[in-house]
Parts: structure tokens; sequence; C-alpha cells
């Protein structure tokens, strides 16, 4: 990999990403367009996320990628591997050893500091793109602030389903000001944006946007009056392997006994509290 | 490595405008830009390229070409500048016009606005300011030697959020400060 410069791409293109990103945070909740770059994995596989960790990465930097809740997916492996070829970094999977930590659909169990950043990949970062097709027409609606659309469809799973029915990348709404896509994360991880010690970078490579939330910013769900907000619940269901009952779990079926059980989406948190247990 | 001090200064810049009035010192820069402060070279090696166009106030003809030799960006008018660099020479008067000139972006693209890079002389003493906004847990203090009057310009200037600028501060020491257009600031008495 020496043929490469440090951290895969040229300098022109860092600078860009980096000015975009340094926009972002100036205007939370905005997308702001840049080029995004070929990368050497598909458009749709996280290359938003990755353009945004190379061209912050250091020589001083520890990465963490998750996919899904999971270090060892092949996915998160191959963006790992991909980084710290380039770059010569340590990754780990603990999230506390971290200074960037770039993930699929997650916001880690473990409490972000202010001396980490979050990196999130974004498939679509548009929250009115059910409503309105064309980018023209929805780029003046956040000009307008004119947001009934993000409502709509919230009012009408709830006509429908009775509750709103959106699972993952429930949007928010960024500083007062902004509607936004936080990314498939599940709605359990949406309080985790509001007010967080770290700065959140959002990624999406093939819709070329960067977006971002600075640290101790609000951050609310939409919601309506009668119909407040609310997270995953798992009354009465526990981690089969931790006992962990305030954590995001995971369904699994018993192969053998036909049994549900349950354990931690956050595998490496789930790893970590049991060495901790066991006293490693 | 020029590439791994641009890394760590625009991480530097980042942090500064994650958490504004966070005084964070930056590397001197390995190429001379004077009479900017170093720092600010450096800052100004990280950020502009051919992409970007620039502007010096007060028509700084050295500062000019120096920046424009290293970074292949294209000097031009305050009013079409992405990056508006005042350095410490810079009058009050100079700066509050520069800043009013500045883009301030239209209400579907924001983000088409400039950063302003101010040299002052220090962000450790000074007038007394008091920070809010994001980035801040409750509120945030700020000692610099930047004119009440200037801030009142720049919060005019930043009236009609998300329309604005953006402003990184260089101090005569190195360090730097990022104050972007969310940050409501107040002077303290």
């Amino acid at each position: 990999m020496s043929n490469y410069p440090f951290a895969f791409l040229d300098e022109q293109s860092k600078k860009e990403i980096r000015r975009s990103v340094l926009k972002g945070v100036a205007i939370p909740g905005y997308q702001v367009p840049f080029a995004s770059r070929e990368m050497p994995i598909g458009r749709g596989w996280g290359t938003g996320g990755l353009q945004i960790t190379l061209a912050l990465v250091g020589e001083d930097d520890c990465l963490k990628v998750i996919d899904q809740g999971s270090d060892e997916s092949v996915n998160a492996e191959n963006i790992k591997k991909l980084v710290q070829k380039t770059t010569g970094i340590n990754t780990t999977i603990y999230t506390s050893e971290a200074t960037m930590i770039q993930s699929r659909h997650r916001i880690p169990e473990v409490p972000l500091r202010s001396d980490q950043i979050m990196i999130l990949q974004v498939p679509e970062p548009e929250p009115l793109r059910h409503v309105e097709r064309s980018e023209f027409k929805t780029k003046q609606m956040h000009a307008e602030k004119e947001y009934s659309g993000a409502y709509l469809l919230l009012f009408e799973q709830i006509m429908r389903y009775g509750q709103t029915a959106q699972g993952a990348d429930y949007p928010v709404l960024v500083h007062n000001r902004y509607v936004m896509n936080p990314s498939p994360i599940p709605r359990f991880d949406n309080p985790k944006i509001h007010q967080s010690e770290a700065l959140m970078l959002f990624g999406a490579g093939r819709e070329k946007k960067i977006y971002a939330v600075p640290p101790y910013t609000t951050v609310k769900s939409l919601a309506f009056e009668d119909y407040p907000f609310e997270v995953e619940k798992f009354e009465g269901k526990i981690c089969r392997a931790t006992g962990l009952m305030d954590v995001f779990l995971d369904e699994f079926t018993d192969e053998e006994t036909g049994e549900t059980y349950y354990l931690c989406n956050d595998t490496s948190y789930m790893q970590e509290y049991l060495e901790q247990k066991r006293g490693i | 490595m020029i590439m791994h001090s641009t890394q760590q200064a625009y991480r530097k810049l980042l942090e500064a405008l994650s958490f504004p009035g966070k005084v964070n010192s930056v590397d001197t820069c390995p190429n001379d830009f004077s009479p900017l402060i170093s720092q600010t070279g450096l800052i100004c090696l990280t950020l502009l390229d051919s992409e970007v166009a620039f502007h010096v106030a007060e028509e700084n003809n050295l500062i000019t070409e120096t920046l424009h030799a290293y970074t292949g960006s294209h000097a031009t008018n305050a009013r079409n500048a992405d990056f508006i660099i005042l350095p410490l020479s810079s009058s009050d008067e100079e700066i509050v016009k520069k800043i009013n000139q500045a883009k301030i972006g239209d209400l579907v693209r924001p983000h088409k606005s400039a950063t302003i890079i101010l040299e002052v002389e220090s962000l450790k003493y000074g007038y007394k300011y008091s920070l809010k906004g994001p980035g801040i847990k409750d509120t945030n203090q700020l000692n610099c030697t930047i004119r009440p009057e200037i801030m009142e310009n720049r919060k005019n200037i930043n009236a009609e959020y998300p329309l604005g600028i953006d402003l990184i501060l260089v101090d005569q020491q190195g360090y730097v400060v990022g104050l972007p257009r969310t940050t409501q600031i107040m002077e303290v008495y």
C-alpha cells in the first residue's frame, strides 16, 4: 500500500472534504454538497463516512469501525483495514480507546467524550425525499423551513398503525432549524445525539452530502403533542450473555430448542462488559 | 511532511469551530507567510486551493502573492471571496468594512458564505465576552482584544440564521479560536 498517499485520498480531495465538514459544523443539520470521490469500495457501502474518516485521520488517531453494532462484520473490517493500511494507525474495538469512530447504523452504548469524533455513514441524507423526489424542491423546502412533509409522513404512520412506524432513520430537528436524517440508527440512539459531548459527522457518499451536529446541540426527534417520541422498549427482555437490560437488543432464535433469546447489539460493549466481569 | 502539518492544523480548526471559544494552539507554518502570523499561514495552507478564492484586507500584495504561490488559490474582492484574511495590521474600519462586504450565502445555499480569518493581538486577555450556542455547554467565556463594535457588527451580519459568516481568530501567540455563525456573543462588563 506504500504506493498510495497517506490516508488514500490526495490532498486536494481532503481539502474539499475538510472545508465541507467545517461548513457543516457551522450550520448544524444542513446538508453541505461535496464532490464525493471514487473510492475502492462501492457507493452505498460507506463511502461518505470513509471519505470523512480519511480526510480527518492523522498519525496519532485510533479508529473504531462499527457495522450494525458489530466490529467484526465484513464491511467494518474492510473499512478498518483500508484506513489502517494506508495510514498505519492503530485500530480498536473499545469505544473508550477510539479517537474516531466510523459507524454504520449504531451509536455505541458507551457514552462518547468530547475528544472523540463520531462519523456516521448515511444512505439517504434527505428527510423529505419520500415526500418530494426533486432535489431542487427539497432544497427550497429546507430554505423555507417547510417541514410539514416530514410531519405528514409520521402522521400517516400514526393513522395507519396507531403509532409512528419509523424504526430507523427517525427524523430530528437540529438547533431548531433543520430537519435531518440521523442515518438509519435505531430510534433508541436518537437521544444520544441530543447534547452529545462528541462531534457527530454524517457522510453520504452516493448522495454527495456532508452534514454535522456539533457537541452540545439541541436535537429533537419529530413528534406530536399527543404522540410523543418514544424509543424502542425491551421490557422484560435481557441480554442472555450479560444480563444487561438498558441496551439495544437483537432477537435470536435458538435453532435447536426454538427458544427466543436476546443479545446486546453492540458486540464490543458486550465483550468489554464480560471481560470486566471476569476480571480480564 | 506538510500533509501531516495541515492535517494536525485542520483537526485543531475543526475542534475550534466545534467548541466555540475553546482556545487551541496551532503549530507554526514551515513556509514563510510574513507579515501574517505563522499560524495564519498554516491555516491558509490547510484550507485554500484553486477551488476557492481569497481576499486579503488592505489589498496587501505581498501576502496575496505568497498565498497564491503556495496554495494556487486566486485572489478576488471581498464580496466574492470564500476566505477573507484580515492581518493584524488591519484597522477597525477596515475589519468592519470587510465583514459587511463578505458573502453570507442565501437560504438555499447558506454554505456559499465567507470564512473570515481574523488576526488579533490576544485570545487570552482583553475584552470579556460570554458565548452561547451549539458546541458550548451552558456558556463559555472568551477574553480577546477584539473591540465590542466589531462583535456587534458580526452579530448584525449573522442576524438572519442560517445566513452569515464564520470567524477563525488567530492571535500573536499562535492560539486559535473558532466562532461559527451559530455562536451568540455578549460582552461582559
